[in-house]
């Protein structure tokens, strides 16, 4: 026994060596992290307002996520989903005082870096809950583009899938890296985009600040946000999602600003829609934060490293934001399912699980071909086959961030209704473009529209 | 600190209760620093990232965490061992280790005797940075759950019973594992100054 005594004591002595340099903790800084982690646990906790409970959604993502045979496509479609509705949130133009001069630092920082969250959650239109979190960590740069390491967790804890993203503007090319099946993607972007994204990556936070100075918005005060002293600002405007489409819509937006640098330090974002009339609704909770101003880059971290065992997945080109690519991704929808899709934003509608069911020819067809086929085959089959109806989300996330007044009727309107109105935008001052039930389109003065949108059924 | 507080702990983060969170992070925040910055040594910038990254890291999946696993703390310090690891891959020097390799190999005495328990090193010795350089070398090579117990053993000078209840286990299972824990630390300790020493690992 003594010896185990002793032999403890000394085992003691010796491990108490890393205690001699030890700092006693710091605990000013614990108190500003106590609040910062308790606001980073709110963000990520679970949402019990939503209604939605944990078992469906658990088997709802594993459904997405694990299952289907398209979920490379999946988990890259939740991401434009991010990119299509933060898009949708970045153009609009307004005025303002202190965030007009938030804006323009903002539009000097030549390179940023930053972390978000995205949680979606709800239900489909077809009733199939959807639970959906990713996490990511953001590089942007004004001259070289975008990284995003990207992270689509698992619900149940199993393993998370990670994805490198890299949007190369001036190559006009995005590549997409996934390690865990040691493949990547490579996308050519057409010029448009590249241009778009040269001049404006589409996580601008500045374009955030545009949209919040075109709504009613307030101020929250000062506090102590993330460690750092920042003004609050907050508008629960839906202006501020004007034109998404969405029925019954609730925001809840709150930015907080650094009041040395001027600079956003932390973006929170609620929405809540209704997805279709039976009052099925969606969630998306949205949350920028450690936002790093002004950070030095260094190229090659722009220059993806690929292994050579990777295998090369070819992505076609996705359909150029146009009125003939909607039209077609439209009439493909409507081939298929034998209506429209409710709304134009959600790609989840693009997935081959909302036609499965379906006794349309189209869908037939497309179940007899693929029928056989190795997973792999069928799911670049599908991949090919349902393309065209990017399109439809494409045009109108591109009608939303132009500002073109755009609204959508898919949810009421048929492919037999020739002469209501599906889709409408605005071409000049009194003018708009219409897409009508049977896709044939026409621009009409904005008196003819008010007729045509009042006898659209409510 | 103990199975049921941890469950309830438990319940209220899956619930997303911030008062639940809170109590974690004033259970804990103070400890998790202290052994950060016992790995880390005298730089407060790293420590503060490091507990600041484990705490956010933490919040985001507090949610997921399952008492039936392990305890709370074991699962909040197995976060920082990944913080502290990533941090060291990233930025500390491989001189430090070198030199502290040369100062052991330098050391007259019963170097494997001290490292046994069976005699007690000269003050010298234990004052030296260049040992708490090892240690903290040689724990970061050790499991989290051996981290965990060595240093509420041997540094905070934590009764076995009193580990039992943080870690959620028995006092005989700590026992147990305390003695596989010093065993590793053995291991990896010796392997770490050998390799400097460039002894052959027969002579271990």
């Amino acid at each position: 026994m003594r010896k185990n005594k002793n032999s403890d004591e000394n085992f003691t002595s010796l491990l108490s060596a890393i205690d001699r340099q030890a700092l006693a903790p710091d605990q000013e800084f614990l108190k500003q992290l106590r609040e910062r982690s308790a606001r980073e646990f709110a963000a990520g906790a679970p949402d019990v307002s939503a209604n939605t409970p944990k078992s469906i959604h658990i088997a709802a993502l594993r459904s997405i996520i694990m299952k289907s045979p398209l979920v490379k496509i999946s988990v890259a479609a939740v991401v434009i989903i991010a990119c299509l509705i933060g898009l949708s949130f970045w153009r609009t133009t307004g005025s303002g005082i202190a965030l007009a001069d938030v804006l323009e630092r903002i539009e000097k920082v030549k390179a940023f870096r930053y972390k978000w969250i995205l949680k979606i959650y709800g239900d489909e239109a077809s009733g199939k809950p959807v639970n959906v979190e990713i996490r990511s960590t953001d590089l942007s740069s004004q001259e070289h583009g975008s990284r995003s390491s990207v992270e689509v967790l698992d619900p149940n804890g199993g393993e998370s899938t990670f994805t490198e993203v890299y949007r190369l503007p001036q190559k006009k090319t995005i590549i997409r890296i996934t390690p865990r099946q040691k493949k990547y993607e490579r996308e050519e972007i057409g010029d448009a985009m590249g241009e778009r994204r040269r001049k404006q990556n589409d996580s601008d936070p500045g374009a955030l600040v545009k949209k919040i100075l075109k709504c009613r918005y307030e101020s929250m005060g000062r506090s102590i946000v993330d460690g750092v002293e920042a003004e609050g600002f907050r508008t629960t405007d839906p202006n501020y999602n004007s034109g998404g489409g969405f029925k019954n819509l609730q925001v809840d937006v709150k930015m907080w600003v650094d009041v040395k640098t001027r600079l956003p330090v932390r973006y929170e974002e609620v929405t809540r829609a209704d997805f279709d009339r039976n009052g099925n609704r969606m969630s998306q909770q949205f949350v920028w934060y450690d936002f790093q101003w002004g950070v030095p880059v260094d190229p090659a971290e722009f220059e993806p490293v690929i292994p050579d065992d990777y295998t090369v997945v070819t992505v076609p080109k996705k359909p150029a934001p146009t009125e003939e690519n909607a039209i077609k991704g439209l009439k493909l929808y409507a081939d298929l399912s034998g209506h429209y899709p409710k709304n134009p934003n959600w790609t989840s509608y693009y997935q081959w699980s909302a036609f499965e069911k379906s006794d349309t020819s189209a869908a037939q067809r497309l179940k007899e071909e693929i029928k056989g086929l190795t997973e792999e085959k069928k799911a670049n089959r599908l991949r090919d086959a349902l393309l065209p109806l990017h399109g439809i989300g494409i045009f109108y996330a591109h009608l939303v961030s132009k500002a073109k007044d755009p609204a959508y009727y898919g949810e009421t309107v048929t492919p037999k209704d020739a002469d209501k109105v599906l889709l409408r935008w605005k071409v000049s001052d009194n003018e708009y473009r219409v897409i009508f039930g049977d896709l044939h389109a026409e621009t009409v003065t904005s008196e003819k529209l008010a007729e045509l949108e009042k006898a659209l059924p409510k | 600190m103990n199975e049921q507080t941890d469950t309830e702990i438990a319940r209220g983060l899956q619930q997303g209760n911030r008062d639940a969170w809170l109590k974690l992070y004033d259970l804990y925040a103070e400890k998790l620093w202290r052994n950060v910055a016992r790995l880390m040594g005298g730089d407060p910038a790293s420590v503060a990232d490091i507990v600041q990254e484990t705490f956010l890291a933490a919040a985001r999946s507090a949610g997921n965490f399952d008492p039936r696993r392990g305890s709370l703390w074991v699962w909040l310090w197995a976060i920082a061992k990944r913080h502290v690891a990533l941090h060291y891959r990233k930025c500390r020097p491989n001189a430090a280790l070198t030199q502290a390799q040369k100062w052991w190999t330098s050391l007259n005495g019963q170097k494997d005797d001290w490292l046994q328990g069976t005699e007690k090193p000269p003050a010298e010795v234990l004052e030296s940075r260049e040992l708490a350089e090892l240690v903290r070398y040689t724990l970061e090579e050790l499991p989290a759950e051996y981290q965990v117990l060595l240093m509420a053993k041997y540094v905070d000078g934590a009764a076995v019973k009193q580990i039992a209840d943080q870690v959620n286990g028995s006092s005989i299972a700590v026992r147990s594992k305390l003695a596989r824990a010093r065993k590793a630390f053995r291991g990896v300790f010796k392997r770490l100054t050998h390799r400097a020493s460039g002894m052959q690992e027969v002579a271990l």
